[in-house]
């Protein structure tokens, strides 16, 4: 992670959503927010990506999608050291169907579909600063 | 053959039970017809903790879309996605410029329906993998493994696509489909229409013909096409007995009553006294605890209600019990399929006893279907003698003098035939009823008067001694055998 003047984090996200649209609009907003995308169109694709370094900051993650869903990549990656602190964001149509995972620790954050591009914004950096925070915890 | 039910009534009729699962069903129409609706509404009726639906989407509109404009609809239920209902885009699992693009779409699809069993899989919209195939020949190959695939698992596969008519006759998706299901736009003045037709259905007696669609907020509803129930709804045992029309001196006319579960068709001109014959026979029912139902196109409930209260016949209190039930349809929306569907209706919910149509001639101009409309009047009226209803249905005839049309020569359809005329009597225009036709029973030949009055509809006396009654004037006979014919208007009252 590197953190640019004026305390804002810039963070390398890794997107995970079969919606083309969606991606294109979560990007532009949190390009313009200073962050560095990446893109996966399904659980599977997202797994080959976080198997190369560097670690994605979060990962954010769509529920319903092809191949693998947003539940089996979610649990892959909480079951893995490797990958078992990366923060990991839901964005979803029905955020209800992801409480479960939020109650077992498993998620960070859930984001309601549709959103704004300031509150998700917003939400993304909470996460961020969050991450931010645990990670000079562990340095020190 | 196990079915997976639509969740929408009238679809499983016409599916003969529902969609066969463990088939690949195509659901075609142009854009605006219905058909991702419908398929949507399948899959939230469907979809639940133990047996998803998943509702693929290819290139035609991106999942957000497709959930957006779901929401006006009834049947959404937010907290049915992902656990009960997924929306997925496959988009991206379509590969350009390969002559196996749709593989591992297919794949998906397969992968899918192996692993976690959903209850029905849509893809939307199927034909964008014509797109995405190198020809007729890879696309036939995908489909045969895809439904042969499909065919060892309990899950229904809906393609959902804009075909046109003439691929519908050659395309290799419809070949190697179980079942081919047409949504149609038509323009149709004064209201356009919607219809549903399954044009193949294996091993399946399905409904054909077209069978109206509409969309509302609650979603489509279909009605199925009244003739295709014919012979389904034949009466076990002939109805016996009679029931008072409420009108003394026209049961007397009738030697008893009209025949129970009888068609009695109640001809006359504008203005003579139809609908007051129509309500007195609902009123003297509805008095004796029957339920009835009012047919109306022209005067709503508020009217007739009110129209019955000015003859002395309160019909508030039957109405808020639920004994009486009035159906009020416009002209221009009026649909013979509907019409059916809310008699089938009513009669499901329990016995109905006594029904009014008011009336024929504007249902038939209204519902611009002439050419259909012996077949639907004869089924319509099997299905009221099956339920043992006796339906008094009004017709206006075009001339207010001497006529006896009767809808196009259909009077063969109806059990009873009553005349009500205008005939000239003096200088003054006064009311003839007649019965020209009594199926299997004997009945009054003469003409009597009548009046509408404070009462409602009365029967006078009978015109005797007179001739000419089907002429405008009514006459004493002896005086037509003059020899210088001269002619006075007869005196029903001497």
């Amino acid at each position: 992670m590197r953190i640019l003047t004026g305390g804002k984090s810039v963070t390398r996200i890794l997107i995970v959503d079969d919606d083309p649209g969606t991606r294109f609009v979560l990007r532009l907003i949190l390009e313009r927010e200073g962050h560095e995308i990446l893109e996966a169109t399904d659980g599977v694709k997202a797994l080959e990506i976080l198997n190369s370094d560097p670690l994605p900051d979060i990962v954010m993650s769509d529920l319903m999608m092809p191949i693998m869903s947003g539940f089996q990549l979610i649990h892959r990656l909480r079951s893995e050291a490797r990958t078992l602190a990366v923060p990991i964001v839901v964005v979803t149509s029905n955020p209800d169907a992801a409480l479960g995972l939020a109650s077992a620790g498993l998620v960070d954050a859930i984001v309601s579909k549709p959103f704004t591009a300031a509150a998700f914004a917003e939400r993304i950096q909470e996460v961020a600063s969050k991450q931010s925070r645990r990670t000079l915890l562990k340095s020190n | 053959m196990n079915r997976l039910s639509t969740g929408i009534p009238a679809l499983d009729t016409i599916l003969d039970g529902g969609l066969p699962v463990g088939s690949l069903i195509v659901v075609a129409g142009a854009p605006g017809t219905g058909k991702t609706i419908m398929a949507q509404q399948i899959c939230f009726n469907n979809g639940s903790l133990d047996r998803k639906a998943v509702y693929y989407s290819t290139i035609s509109e991106p999942p957000e879309k497709f959930i957006r404009h779901l929401e006006v609809f009834g049947f959404f239920d937010r907290a049915a996605l992902v656990n009960k209902v997924e929306f997925i885009n496959l988009g991206d699992l379509l590969e350009e410029d390969q002559e196996d693009g749709i593989n591992p779409m297919m794949d998906e699809i397969v992968r899918k329906v192996v692993n976690e069993h959903p209850s029905v899989v849509v893809v939307d919209s199927a034909k964008a993998l014509r797109d995405f195939s190198g020809g007729d020949r890879w696309l036939r190959a995908a489909v045969y493994r895809l439904a042969a695939r499909i065919a060892h698992t309990d899950t229904t596969l809906l393609f959902v696509g804009e075909y046109t008519s003439d691929e519908i006759e050659s395309a290799p998706e419809f070949s190697l489909a179980d079942g081919i299901v047409e949504l149609v736009y038509e323009s149709h003045e004064p209201i356009d229409r919607r219809w549903l037709r399954v044009r193949k259905l294996r091993s399946s007696n399905h409904l054909s013909g077209q069978h109206p669609l509409q969309i509302s907020k609650a979603g489509i509803t279909l009605f199925v096409r009244a003739e295709t129930l014919d012979g389904r709804l034949q009466a076990d045992v002939e109805p016996e007995g009679r029931i008072t029309t409420g009108v003394p001196g026209l049961d007397e006319m009738t030697h008893g009553g009209l025949p129970r579960a009888g068609s009695t068709l109640v001809l006359g001109p504008s203005g003579c006294g139809k609908t007051a014959l129509a309500l007195r026979f609902l009123a003297k029912g509805l008095e004796d605890g029957e339920r009835c139902l009012y047919v109306t196109f022209q005067e709503n409930a508020t009217q007739l209600i009110h129209k019955a209260g000015s003859f002395g016949w309160d019909l508030n209190p039957y109405l808020e019990s639920g004994q009486l039930r009035f159906f009020h349809v416009t002209e221009s929306s009026l649909d013979l399929d509907i019409l059916a569907s809310v008699v089938r209706g009513a009669i499901a919910k329990g016995r109905l006893h006594r029904m009014v149509i008011d009336s024929l001639a504007e249902m038939v101009v209204a519902a611009r279907e002439s050419e259909r409309f012996p077949a639907f009047a004869r089924t319509l009226l099997a299905s009221l003698r099956a339920a043992e209803v006796s339906v008094m249905i009004t017709s206006e005839t075009s001339s207010l003098g001497p006529t006896t049309e009767t809808v196009g020569g259909l009077s063969f359809l109806y059990h009873n035939v009553v005349l009500l005329r205008y005939i000239e009597q003096g200088s003054n225009v006064g009311r003839a009823v007649a019965i020209l036709k009594m199926r299997d029973s004997d009945h009054e030949k003469g003409l009597r008067t009548f009046e509408i009055g404070s009462h409602g509809f009365e029967v006078k006396a009978k015109l005797e001694g007179v001739t000419g009654l089907l002429g405008w004037s009514a006459l004493r006979g002896q005086e037509t055998r003059g020899s210088d014919r001269r002619t006075e208007p007869a005196n029903p009252g001497k």
